[in-house]
């Protein structure tokens, strides 16, 4: 069985998840610690895309492929992502956090530690390249206090998988950046995921849009960090309006 | 930072600069002016120029995926206005591998464009390190080691960080933007212009920094 295969058969095993239809609604999270991050936003969409697929894999997630797209092989089930889809951006918007402070630098470093070594006995260890190089990491984070983000979605499934898997926002979360402290739902009249009040939440290819004011070549679905999923998007937090079809 | 121009002794380094770059210009026949495009070197720019108006000035691009080309011309036309006349970029194919090529300036600066410098008549270069920028700069400078086969020499080797914005400031000098996106996040005193999303930066964490302040730029190679 290949690794492929294994996957499938994994995600095609998982219980069945109990489908709602799709609601808009606004989650809220309230940090307990500033968020760091990679990219100026942290995407709904990509999110959820992980804790579905924690949910589905269970421990194999963490052996999963790192730099290979198995979601192409997955099967059209309730495992899918419970969002809805226009052409191929999901519903789901960026974060909008607050107070917005603006970014702020804090730098860390990642040394070799000699109390958790079996590599004492080597005569030399090596820090300025290979395994054990030493590492200034500049941490870029938002200090905001609470995260939002506009979402159309299956409520029930979107809310059950986060209430069990998510902890905490951004990157570095395990040396405690972007802990939840407590989250809230609340129901939307509009959908307010892709456009509010004629700004864009999130990066929307220019074929979507009739008039937009900035763009630049930006990830519009996930994984973001593949430049296979780039294209000429509208960017979050400018003017847009979107086409009628 | 224009008031340090007068209290702050800067005013008396600019004049050792200047005594430093008068003796360069009188000891050596041909000279150039490493230029990278960053604030020390334009401040160097500057001061050279004031006294030999033709010199030529080397500039290395890090090729469209490491300096965007907003940047790049911004540089080159930096120089322009400070009164370059003389400009010479050199590059490297390997740049067209994409931001995975890796030491491409060390591998080619050093091996190819000085010695080619060098066959030219070209035997100084002043270039703007200073001391107070790292210890092996400083050690480099105390021991007045050079780098290539060039003689160099370093003009603002004492100046500190408020030294060198208190002259551009003083002068008026045109500086990439880059510093006003990276300055009031990282300090005016930390930050530097380097080539961005640079996997051979990553030990200092600046890729981590560019994929935010530079996004960009992130997902594209030309303008």
């Amino acid at each position: 069985m290949n690794e492929i295969e294994y996957y499938v058969n994994k995600a095609k095993e998982a219980p069945n998840l109990s489908w709602e239809p799709y609601s808009p609604f606004k989650i809220t999270f309230y940090l307990g610690s500033p968020v760091c991050l990679t990219t100026p936003w942290i995407m709904f969409d990509s999110l959820l895309g992980h804790l579905i697929l924690l949910d589905t894999m269970q421990e194999d997630f963490f052996v999963l492929p790192r730099k290979r797209n198995i979601s192409d092989f997955l099967p059209e089930n309730s495992r899918s992502m419970p969002l809805k889809k226009t052409g191929e951006i999901y519903h789901a918007s960026a974060a909008i956090f607050t107070p917005n402070n603006g970014l702020c630098v804090e730098q860390m470093y990642k040394r070799f530690e000699t109390i958790f070594s079996d590599k004492l006995h080597l005569k030399k260890v090596r820090l300025g390249s290979g395994h054990y190089r030493s590492y200034a990491l500049k941490e870029p984070y938002i200090p905001a206090k609470s995260a939002t983000f506009f979402v159309n979605g299956r409520k029930n499934v979107i809310l059950k998988l986060i209430d069990k898997y998510l902890f905490a926002l951004g990157n570095d979360i395990r040396i405690g950046w972007g802990m939840i402290r407590r989250f809230d739902i609340e129901d939307t009249d509009e959908d307010f995921s892709i456009v509010a009040n004629g700004l864009a939440m999130r990066p929307i290819p220019i074929e979507l849009c009739k008039e937009y004011e900035d763009a630049a070549v930006l990830a519009y679905k996930s994984p973001y960090w593949d430049p296979r999923n780039t294209t000429l998007c509208v960017v979050p937090g400018s003017r847009c309006k979107l086409n009628e079809r | 930072m224009k008031k340090w121009y007068n209290i702050g002794g800067c005013g008396i380094k600019v004049e050792q600069a200047k005594d430093i770059i008068r003796k360069a210009l009188s000891q050596y026949s041909k000279p150039y002016i490493a230029f990278s495009g960053g604030k020390d070197s334009t401040c160097l720019l500057h001061l050279v120029l004031q006294q030999k108006p033709d010199i030529t000035v080397v500039h290395w691009d890090f090729g469209p995926y490491k300096l965007p080309r907003v940047i790049e011309n911004q540089i080159l036309e930096n120089a322009k206005k400070i009164g370059a006349r003389d400009i010479r970029v050199y590059t490297s194919d390997e740049y067209q591998k994409g931001r995975n090529a890796s030491k491409v300036f060390e591998r080619n600066f050093f091996s190819k464009v000085i010695p080619e410098l060098a066959s030219q008549g070209y035997d100084c270069a002043f270039v703007g390190l200073r001391k107070e920028e790292s210890c092996g700069r400083e050690n480099r400078i105390d021991a007045n080691r050079s780098l290539g086969l060039i003689e160099e020499v370093w003009p603002i080797q004492d100046w500190t960080w408020r030294d060198v914005w208190a002259y551009i400031l003083e002068n008026n000098l045109p500086y990439p933007d880059t510093y006003n996106i990276y300055g009031p996040v990282l300090g005016w005193d930390r930050v530097r212009l380097a080539s961005f999303f640079d996997l051979d930066l990553e030990g200092v964490g600046t890729p981590e920094l560019d994929g935010i302040l530079m996004w960009k730029y992130k997902n594209i190679g030309g303008d």
